[in-house]
């Protein structure tokens, strides 16, 4: 059987993601009932895909498995684990009393600590101070001379010269509170008015590039996708 | 006029002391004159000329402190004043009704006072015989009388008005009112038994104000004698002055805070009646402690304010002296909140009968057996005798004799004679209230029980003028009735039949006010937490922009209505709409078909991440560990396939152990289709040249637990057989990260890129390159910059560099044709798309 529905899967599977693929693109032609059924059979699938993924990769192993085994220890875990995902499911109740929902709420508060307390020691040490730390370039050529030779010290001096503006000039940008009636404050305000100016035209810049980044990336789907529907043609 | 031997001053006849320097003056007077046309010797027993030194040697030292203090008793070894001539002096023009009619008080003492107001163990008053018939001004007069001359003394003498002058010029009347009741009070008894004219014309609550003095006027008890403590006949006086419920209150108030320190040693009677000004009662001597001490009047309004609200007489003592009196009684009146409190005894007649030669039936009752009646000991009621013994260690044991604790709480309270004067505003408003409204001045501070009632002062010019008949009378009613503010009112207990208020009272259970009701409380005002009340905004205070906005909200939706357009209009924009979608297809079906229409692409032309990408894979040994993530979907598919085909193929070629891993469900799939189909390509091995470790839950958790416990740890099933991890040979020697060679992130998205640089930059040193989509991209390059991530691929034209370095012609270089050409298109058609919304100004001519 898993024989016989794998060759019919080898044979008629490319025509049917051939189909499926034209009832995706049907949409160019407006809303119809075939790209509707093609998109809730993607979004069914994945779900599908992913519960059988989670099911045979996580659960299975992680759970089932470690509870029939002898350490007392990695089963009082696995339980724990189990109780806590279970008293997760008590949020699906809509009408749930307020114990429920207090004793759903520490797993869900379990989750929520742990993860929000290793993703805010990755993003402090491993992109705020990493970042900071990048934006901080010599605009010295002289300090470039070991890595490029002295031809090409002006291609660094630039980058870092955009690096610097670029950042300094973006964060102006968001400054709103500047001004103000006495000398200084109107020197300050002709500063940041300079600054955020420039900054604008590098956030349009990023803008550009991020619009650019995304065409280019979906026409590389487009491609593909073309290059299947070739293949499957025989071209 | 009198001229002063001493000073030479002019002084009004009659004056006995000389208004300048203080000295006697030699006027017949100064021998008798008087209160009741007797020298003031005859009416009590004179003390024998060594009297004041013997008290002064049996005087406590606390007392001698005071006194000393006082100016009534001369220091050791000074010389002392002829105080005889002092006492006898002034004479008493007028003195109040009761005195009149009273006998003498060493006649009452030894006749009429029942026995119980005796002491026992001591025998009959000492005092001497006087003449019966001749009036005698009684030993309280002439205390009262040396003292206010003193007083007098003092305050011409003094240049400042500290001390006592000081603090009786500066009290103010209404102070003077109450405070000086009780110098009357102590010494009224004595004076009831002084017959005299002038007496009549004092109102009858003045002549309440003095007799009860009389019991507790005389020397201080000695040892043997109960401690004093505040005259009883105060609150009369402040019945007569104040509402008759907040004598109730303070009444209660102060009979638990009054502690009057005792003396130690009771004079002999002989000598106490020449004394008797030097000899103040406890209250005045602790009045006097507050005049006395220098620079520091600010104390004498705490000292005096608390002696106004006394305990009440005891009832007992009442029917006592009635006794005594044989029903003969001055016109006493028992206020009404006497009356209240001796609850369930009938109260006195408001007129009981008069007897001559007796006291009081008040006077007469005694309180305790205990109690002497004697000339030169007062009976003490029990009601005197409490606290005082501690008071009293207090004051010997400390240099300058303190008042009583509950004086010196309420004496900051209250401000300064001097103070008060200067700066009247401070005063408690239902002080102020209380104040009569004509301030007198500085002349006139001196009490008007002395200076008009009785006119016991000569007619100094100093001395206030006497005031009309009656007004006393009248400025006390007037002072009683005098406007109450309404918190003071709310305070008010209600009568029976009256209405309870809105709000329930609240007692006070501590402090000074304790007992009272209707006390604002204090903490919940302070703990609780304040609300802030709105303000009341008018309406029509409201911007015009707050009606505008009230009035777009109140319109109804109202729905997009599609412009109608033309049918040519429609076909039109669908030929276009077909035209762009014609010519992107042709763009990229095209360089498939026909070949990249720039020709064969040479590695050489390509610029990028492969540049740094390739060598990093080329420098590892052979058997190296690399785990590749496989952290995208089919969304991303299309350029992440390619980058992970050029990659695994690279790797496969170069002999080194690959992990596949991915966060993505569909990913774990994706990455399995790739593994099979180049480990086929390549020879490889499922389990010992590659593995496939399945999919990890996209958290950074996991990530993290991952790099903490190595691609084998903690049971790691594959993802291809469901079997732990550390039984495939490819596992074998990688326990921990420090096994891997170098991570490969092929991230769809930028959040999966950011936990493994986050997570894997923090904690080891594993290089780190990464595959992203050309939409990912932007966000990545910075990680690219920090240095973080060792090499990128981007998008098609990565893996298509990827490709051309490894000497492969894969699909990447045969899409990257079409890619390019489809590119070029959408710049065309956004370039056109332009110039047209240019020439037709976006569809407005």
């Amino acid at each position: 059987m898993t024989a016989l529905l794998t060759d019919l899967l080898n044979d008629f599977g490319p025509w049917l993601a051939f189909a499926l693929t034209l009832m995706i693109f049907s949409y160019l032609l407006g809303d119809n009932p075939l790209f509707r059924i093609a998109e809730h059979l993607l979004v069914g699938l994945a779900l599908g895909f992913a519960w059988v993924v989670a099911w045979h990769t996580v659960f299975l192993p992680r759970v089932l498995t470690l509870i029939g085994s002898q350490d007392r220890l990695v089963v009082g875990y696995t339980l724990l684990g189990l109780m806590g995902g279970a008293l997760l499911l008590l949020k699906a109740r809509a009408s749930s009393s307020r114990l429920s929902s207090v004793i759903s709420s520490i797993p869900l508060a379990y989750l929520f600590g742990v993860g929000a307390a290793v993703a805010l020691g990755g993003a402090i040490f491993g992109t705020l101070i990493p970042q900071v730390e990048a934006t901080m370039l010599s605009l010295q050529p002289t300090d470039y001379l070991v890595e490029y030779a002295p031809d090409d010290v002006w291609y660094p001096v630039i980058n870092a010269i955009f690096i610097v503006v670029g950042t300094v000039c973006t964060l102006i940008y968001f400054t709103f509170t500047a001004g103000g009636q006495s000398r200084l404050g109107r020197l300050r305000g002709g500063l940041v008015r300079v600054g955020a100016g420039v900054g604008r035209w590098f956030l349009m810049f990023t803008f550009g590039a991020l619009f650019g980044s995304m065409v280019m990336s979906r026409v590389s789907l487009l491609v593909e996708r073309i290059t299947f529907l070739m293949n499957v043609l025989g071209f | 006029m009198i001229d002063c031997p001493h000073c030479g001053a002019k002084n009004q006849d009659g004056s006995e002391f000389c208004s300048v320097c203080g000295q006697p003056l030699p006027t017949p007077a100064a021998g008798g004159l008087p209160l009741s046309k007797k020298p003031a010797g005859e009416l009590n027993p004179p003390l024998s000329p060594g009297a004041s030194g013997d008290i002064s040697e049996e005087m406590p030292p606390w007392l001698k402190k005071l006194l000393i203090t006082h100016g009534l008793v001369k220091p050791e070894g000074e010389e002392e004043e002829p105080r005889q001539d002092r006492v006898a002096a002034p004479p008493v023009a007028e003195a109040p009704e009761p005195a009149k009619e009273l006998p003498p008080l060493a006649e009452a003492e030894t006749e009429g006072w029942p026995a119980a107001l005796r002491e026992p163990g001591e025998g009959p008053p000492p005092a001497e015989p006087e003449e019966p018939g001749e009036p005698v001004p009684a030993d309280w007069l002439q205390t009262l009388r040396s003292e206010a001359e003193g007083r007098e003394l003092e305050t011409e003498e003094a240049a400042e008005p500290a001390g006592e002058a000081g603090l009786e010029e500066e009290l103010p009347d209404w102070l003077r009112d109450l405070g000086e009741p009780g110098v009357e009070v102590e010494q009224a008894p004595p004076e009831i038994e002084v017959p005299g004219a002038e007496g009549e014309e004092l109102p009858d609550w003045l002549r309440d104000l003095g007799e009860p003095g009389v019991e507790v006027e005389p020397e201080p008890p000695a040892e043997e004698t109960p401690p004093l403590a505040e005259p009883p006949a105060t609150p009369v006086t402040e019945e007569e002055e104040l509402p008759a419920w907040l004598a109730d209150l303070r009444g209660e108030e102060f009979e638990e805070e009054i502690v009057v320190p005792p003396a130690e040693a009771t004079p002999p009677p002989e000598a106490l009646a020449p004394e008797e000004p030097e000899k103040a009662p406890d209250w005045l001597q602790d009045l006097g402690i507050a005049e006395g001490e220098e620079g520091e009047p600010s104390e004498t309004p705490a000292l005096i304010i608390p002696e106004i609200p006394e305990a009440p007489l005891p009832e007992s003592l009442l029917e006592e002296a009635e006794e005594a009196e044989g029903g003969e009684k001055p016109e006493i009146e028992i206020p009404q909140w006497l009356q209240e409190i001796q609850a369930g005894e009938p109260a006195l007649p408001e007129e009981a009968p008069e007897e001559e030669g007796k006291p009081p039936d008040w006077l007469a009752q005694p309180t305790t057996p205990d109690l002497i009646v004697e000339a030169g000991e007062i009976p003490i009621p029990d009601w005197l005798q409490g606290p005082a013994p501690s008071a009293e260690a207090e004051m010997v044991e400390e240099e300058e004799v303190t008042p009583p604790d509950w004086l010196q709480e309420l004496g900051p309270a209250v401000p300064s004679p001097s103070e008060a004067e200067e700066q009247p505003s401070e005063l408690p408003s239902w002080l102020q209230e209380l104040q009569p409204a004509a301030e007198a001045s500085a002349k006139d501070e001196v009490p008007p029980f002395v200076g008009e009632g009785w006119d016991l002062e000569p007619p100094i010019p100093e001395a206030p003028a006497p005031a009309p008949e009656g007004e006393p009378e009248e400025e006390v009613e007037g002072l009683a009735r005098a406007e109450i503010p309404d918190w003071l009112l709310a305070l008010r207990p209600r009568e029976p039949g009256e209405e309870p208020g809105e709000e329930p009272e609240i007692m006070e259970l501590s402090g000074p006010l304790a007992g009272i009701k209707g006390v604002l409380p204090v903490e919940p005002i302070i703990s609780l937490p304040h609300l802030t009340r709105p303000e009341a905004v008018a309406v029509e205070a409201l911007p015009v922009s707050g009606d505008l906005f009230a009035e777009i909200v109140a319109q109804p939706p109202v729905s997009a209505t599609p412009v109608p357009r033309r049918r040519s209009a429609r076909v039109v924009a669908g030929v276009q709409r077909v035209l762009i979608y014609l010519l992107v297809l042709a763009a990229v079906v095209v360089p498939l078909l026909m070949g990249p229409i720039y020709g064969p692409l040479d590695a050489a032309d390509l610029r990028g991440g492969a540049d740094d990408f390739y060598p990093l894979l080329e420098a590892l040994p052979a058997g190296a560990v690399v785990i590749v993530a496989f952290d995208y979907n089919p969304a991303t598919a299309a350029e992440l396939s390619l980058q992970a085909r050029a990659i695994v193929g690279h790797l496969m070629g170069r002999d080194l152990r690959i992990m596949a891993i991915s966060l993505y469900p569909e990913g774990a799939a994706l990455a399995s289709d790739i593994l099979d189909e180049l480990a086929e390509a390549h020879g490889y091995t499922y389990g010992e040249n590659y593995i496939h470790l399945g999919y990890l839950p996209n958290q950074p958790a996991s990530v993290r637990y991952f790099l903490d416990k190595g691609p084998a740890g903690d049971g790691r099933n594959d993802y291809r057989e469901g079997e732990p991890v550390g039984r495939y040979a490819v596992a074998q020697g990688v326990d921990d990260l420090s096994a891997v060679s170098l991570v490969v992130e092929l991230a769809g998205d930028v959040r999966t890129l950011q936990t493994w640089v986050e997570q894997m930059t923090v904690r080891t040193n594993v290089p780190l390159v990464a595959g992203v989509s050309a939409a990912t991209a932007p966000y990545v390059q910075p990680y690219l910059d920090s240095g973080q991530l060792q090499a990128l691929l981007v998008g098609l034209p990565g893996a298509a560099q990827y490709e051309a370095q490894s000497g492969r012609e894969g699909d990447a270089i045969k899409s990257l044709g079409s890619q390019v050409a489809a590119q070029g298109v959408v710049l065309l058609l956004i370039f056109l798309g332009n110039l047209v919304h240019l020439a037709t100004r976006g569809g407005k001519k």
